[in-house]
């Protein structure tokens, strides 16, 4: 009976070093037998033992395997992981798991049977969901690319944003309208190589008929007539940068050019191919010069920077930090352009 | 029987009009109704600034800011204490409206063409849009969601999510100044005329 008591304390011990229940809870407990005919229950209070037991007693909770623990409540999501190097918001605090032996200890002193229940998945968390992947891209030089953007900032305010509203006010909307349906219409053999470079040979016809049409019946593109022909009317744009991209070339850094404004390097290098591509530049670089090269070319500085304008006023206008704004707009409508 | 039929027929009644009011046409016909009566309003004002005000109601009321400004803060509008939450939606509301108004000028007005609406999810209706503005072609996007019926949630010009570049923006100041940081950020951009 010594024995047994000694045992007995010594399981106390045990389980309350574990960090368990006061000793008084060990009534809840059962006292495992372990005899040569094989394994017995008794209560640990008010067990009666025959004198001649050898059986060594165990608490039930030292000998059986602890329950498998309890399926951990699914986190919910937060964002969709979005791979960029300049997102680094702390993700939301998630609780701590419980440190395995606080574990132990605290279903060593309850060891009643856990009925596991299935997870059922927490609710959509709609914070962000489908619409939180947004296009980035790598700015390694961004000292350097807020210094140009903010050369270019005052460039556009003082000098030609001044020329671009002069350019509003001395011409008529469908004078503009016009200029710029001549030279979009002009920049034809970018468009079509490109698509054909994109194997994209169904929008290289639709874009040459729509270049006979416009050149034909609207006057060597004054008129727009492509517009009234549902087919011609929405044609995809093609660039050399769009080109690079539908051949897995990748942006490579962003970079701001001074007065030309954001660029990925893939579109700097796209640029020149578009460049190449212009019969603008084919005149210029064809033997015409001076006045003739400044009339021909003129216009169609003027239009690009008329709308360049437009649109660095309607990304900047209302931001919380235009360099930001400009970069991200910039990625966006690039990514959506070349996933057309 | 026939008390049968007549419930039967009144429990489709009410049925019907109900599925169908949380279809894509559904919100596409919200959509189409709701430019409409902005362009409307630009209609008859006299610049961009008297068009955010006349207009205001009118987008309140189209337009889901509270879901716009939760997505443009992103993950870190859970740090903001319920009255940071209300002053970052009114602050925001005012300048989405204030950019919205700017990109009209008085007089020239947008011919939208729609396309068909698709669901990328239940409850989200996309409508896609080409709108011929000052000679220029934009594509455009308008994102809907049923929130006490349809709502705009997000508008994409020309792949340009309007909230998605909001949050790259807040998203930085956050991780400088948590909560206070984005506030502070978006009253210096509201009081800047």
């Amino acid at each position: 009976m010594k024995k047994l008591t000694a045992l007995l304390m010594a399981s106390a011990i045990t389980s309350s070093c574990l960090n368990a229940a006061p000793a008084g809870d060990l009534s809840n407990n059962d006292i495992v037998i372990i005899t040569k005919n094989g394994v017995e229950k008794a209560p640990a209070r008010g067990a009666k033992f025959s004198k001649d037991s050898n059986g060594t007693l165990f608490l039930k909770s030292a000998v059986e395997p602890l329950p498998s623990p309890a399926p951990q409540k699914p986190v919910k999501p937060i964002a969709k992981p979005v791979p960029t190097p300049q997102h680094k918001a702390k993700p939301a605090p998630v609780a701590k798991p419980q440190k395995p032996a606080q574990k132990r200890a605290t279903e060593a002193a309850e060891p009643t049977i856990r009925i596991q229940k299935k997870a059922t998945p927490a609710p959509l968390d709609d914070d962000l969901d489908e619409y939180s992947h947004v296009a980035t891209i790598a700015d390694p030089v961004e000292p350097v690319n807020r210094g140009t953007f903010w050369f270019n900032h005052q460039l556009y305010r003082y000098l030609l944003r001044p020329f671009s509203k002069a350019y509003e006010f001395v011409l008529p909307s469908p004078a503009r309208k016009a200029i710029h349906n001549i030279f979009d219409n002009a920049e034809y053999p970018v468009r079509v190589v490109n698509h054909a470079l994109q194997f994209e040979f169904k929008r290289a016809d639709l874009e040459t008929r729509k270049f006979v049409v416009n050149s034909v019946a609207g006057v060597g593109g004054i008129l727009r007539v492509s517009d009234r022909v549902p087919e011609l009317a929405d044609i995809p744009a093609a660039d050399t940068g769009q080109t690079l991209a539908k051949w897995g070339v990748g942006h490579g850094a962003y970079v701001v050019l001074p007065v030309l404004g954001p660029r990925s390097v893939r579109d700097t290098v796209g640029m020149a191919g578009d460049y190449a591509l212009n019969p603008v530049s084919w005149l210029v670089y064809g033997g015409v010069t001076g006045a003739t090269a400044l009339a021909i070319s003129g216009p169609n500085a003027a239009r690009n920077m008329n709308s360049r304008m437009n649109l660095y006023d309607a990304a900047t206008r209302d931001a919380i930090d235009p360099y930001i704004a400009v970069r991200s707009g910039y990625i966006q409508y690039r990514e959506q352009a070349a996933s057309k | 029987m026939k008390k049968f039929s007549v419930l039967l027929a009144l429990t489709l009644l009410a049925v019907i009009p109900q599925s169908s009011a949380s279809s894509p046409a559904a919100a596409e016909d919200f959509l189409k109704k709701s430019v409409n009566e902005v362009v409307g309003i630009a209609k008859s004002a006299a610049n961009s600034s008297a068009l955010a005000e006349s207009a205001r109601p009118l987008l309140v009321k189209i337009t889901s800011f509270d879901a716009m400004t939760r997505r443009a803060v992103g993950p870190g509008w859970r740090q903001f204490t319920s009255d940071q939450q209300k002053e970052a939606i009114r602050l925001f509301s005012t300048l989405i409206i204030r950019t919205y108004s700017g990109k009209f000028t008085p007089g020239e007005l947008p011919e939208i063409t729609y396309k068909a609406a698709t669901s990328p999810s239940p409850e989200r209706v996309e409508v896609s849009t080409t709108t011929l503005y000052k000679g220029s072609r934009y594509n455009v996007i308008y994102r809907l969601e049923e929130i006490d019926g349809w709502r705009i949630t997000d508008v994409v010009i020309e792949g340009v999510s309007m909230v998605a570049n909001y949050r790259t923006q807040f998203d930085a100041e956050f991780k400088q100044g948590g909560a206070e940081a984005v506030l502070a950020a978006l009253k210096k951009s509201v009081s800047t005329p």
